[in-house]
């Protein structure tokens, strides 16, 4: 019997771990703009607030996430730096003048919100999440 | 009519601004700031026995604090202004100082052109624009040339550019690679805004009367890959003048009496006499290069700079100091008291900063300084500085630093170790 409750919770946190690496974060951006994908160094050029207009020549609008939620580590991952890093660099700029850091989003459902609202904006947030009212640029597994 | 279409004109700007604002959130006056209070504490040195100073020192204060107050009116136009209090600044003790740092207004055309006017700190080499951002540096005694609170051994504004009133600067995106520039211009340096011989008439506190512009620019580029890290190097220059215009003690003498020889005691004062000797080079034209690289990567940072700066005397300039050389050279050793003024002009300094962040919230470091000032004979072999430290971020707005230092002057006759220790907390708002 023992060996049967230990054999149901290892399986229990095996489904919960695989359920966990298949979540999808996507990289949304509102409708208007005209990009439909984006290779990864140029979004990392956007988050570091190096680039700031889209191809059009519109104006970026860049959304974070609150520093608690999973979607935020696997997206900076993904840029292959940490929260803490790409805070030190918003930072910099917003001590020089230059720019203020992005906005941030409570919840995934809310960075969905204000991407969907807002002319020129990009953001993440788990893919269920991200609603039909914005473009999805980059799926991450 | 023409009023009716400014007023006009004016309500589109505001119109374009009020959409721009509600989209980016930038709109507001937004109101920040930071400071960082220290504490230092600075063991007795035997080595450190000149001017029968007591070496051991331990204190607190707040470095620095700054305000800043940033506006974007429209995507193109933005403002922002930094004052900043120094050193327990209180104008009844007159301790520290207060000063305005920048205040500059910017235009905005794209990414490749932007224009900033008014006071603001120029682009030149890593760290001349984010010297005195306190949460953003790692530091608590920075390097060398950009630590303020070395103003009285080192002459900061002889390596860098301090201020310009106008600067232009963009940058253009290849993929993950960015070419960046920037060109400005500035009023002279400060020691020309307080003194100007021939304009002595026209000074006013603050203001510049000299009749020249220190020139310069920073040509670079950056490379973002999400793999292999970021790299960042570039290429600074600024072209000004050095003021010598008037006569400045270049030693210090013992008076000899003619007939005996022996050094002539002040019977006011029972003190040997001391004679300065007197030197003069006028307008010295200089150059002051920079090359800064840097690269971080899987929690790594590298940073370095090498700064020169190189002098261009005419002839004229060079046997005056060549003739004072010789002077020096002709007096008996122990007839010379101090000297001040060194064998040549030009000036070095060079720093790398190797760190680690670790735990995600500690960030450790190590950096060795080097630099010289062949005018001064007491640093024309420079001085080292060897520090290393730690800082724990506690949150967003608060860091918590620790460092420790050594600086060496290199020159034999002149040789001394300060060895400070500092705890610093800096926090921004």
């Amino acid at each position: 019997m023992k060996y049967i409750l230990w054999f149901a919770a290892a399986t229990i946190i095996a489904l919960g771990s695989a359920t966990d690496a298949e979540a999808q974060v996507a990289v949304i951006a509102n409708p208007s703009v005209t990009e439909s994908s984006l290779d990864a160094n140029t979004l990392l050029s956007i988050y570091m607030l190096n680039k700031r207009s889209w191809n059009d020549g519109s104006r970026i609008v860049v959304f974070d996430l609150k520093d608690d939620l999973p979607s935020k580590s696997k997206f900076y991952g993904y840029l292959g730096k940490s929260p803490k890093a790409m805070k030190q660099t918003w930072l910099r700029l917003k001590l020089t003048g230059e720019a203020q850091p992005p906005r941030t989003a409570g919840t995934e459902e809310s960075m969905a919100a204000m991407v969907a609202s807002t002319p020129g904006a990009i953001g993440y947030c788990d893919a269920s999440k991200a609603g039909g009212n914005v473009k999805v640029l980059i799926k991450l597994n | 009519m023409r009023q009716t279409l400014a007023i006009l004109a004016l309500y589109a700007l505001c119109a374009t601004t009020n959409s721009y604002a509600q989209v980016t959130g930038e709109d507001d006056l937004n109101i920040f700031g930071y400071w960082q209070g220290q504490f230092l504490y600075i063991p007795e040195d035997p080595r450190f026995d000149f001017r029968d100073v007591v070496a051991e020192r331990n204190y607190g204060k707040i470095q620095q604090l700054n305000l800043m107050f940033s506006e974007n009116f429209s995507e193109s136009f933005g403002a922002f202004i930094n004052v900043e209090f120094l050193d327990n600044y209180n104008s009844s003790e007159k301790w520290g100082a207060l000063s305005l740092e920048e205040a500059w207004i910017r235009y905005r055309h794209g990414d490749l052109l932007n224009v900033k006017a008014g006071q603001l700190i120029p682009a030149y080499g890593n760290l001349n624009e984010v010297k005195n951002r306190f949460p953003y540096l790692p530091y608590i005694i920075r390097p060398i040339v950009y630590e303020s609170s070395f103003y009285t051994i080192v002459s900061l504004p002889d390596y860098l550019p301090n201020k310009a009133f106008l600067e232009v600067y963009g940058a253009k995106r290849f993929g993950g690679l960015t070419l960046d520039y920037a060109a400005f211009v500035g009023n002279a340096g400060p020691s020309y805004t307080a003194s100007m011989s021939d304009l002595s008439w026209a000074s006013n506190p603050g203001h510049d009367t000299s009749n020249f512009n220190t020139v310069g620019g920073r040509v670079g580029f950056r490379y973002d890959d999400v793999k292999l890290g970021s790299v960042k190097a570039g290429f600074s220059m600024a072209v000004d003048k050095d003021n010598w215009e008037t006569a400045q003690p270049g030693a210090l003498t013992v008076v000899l009496d003619p007939n005996t020889g022996a050094p002539v005691v002040d019977p006011a004062t029972g003190q040997v006499m001391l004679a300065p000797v007197m030197v003069q080079f006028g307008n010295l034209h200089r150059q002051k290069m920079n090359v800064d690289f840097s690269y971080r990567a899987f929690g790594f940072d590298l940073t370095a700079e090498y700064i020169m700066v190189q002098y261009d005397p005419t002839d004229a300039q060079q046997a005056a100091l060549d003739a004072f050389d010789a002077q020096m050279t002709a007096t008996p050793a122990q007839a010379v008291a101090n000297r001040i003024v060194g064998k040549d002009f030009d000036k070095t300094f060079y720093y790398a900063t190797l760190g680690y962040r670790f735990l995600d919230d500690f960030y450790v470091y190590g950096s060795f300084n080097h630099m010289d000032d062949k005018m001064s004979h007491n640093l024309e072999e420079g001085i080292d500085l060897y520090t290393f430290g730690l800082n724990y971020t506690v949150n967003d707005n608060i860091v918590v630093k620790a460092q420790g230092a050594q600086a060496e002057n290199v020159k034999e006759s002149f040789d001394y170790t300060i060895t400070p220790y500092a705890l610093a907390v800096s926090v921004l708002f």
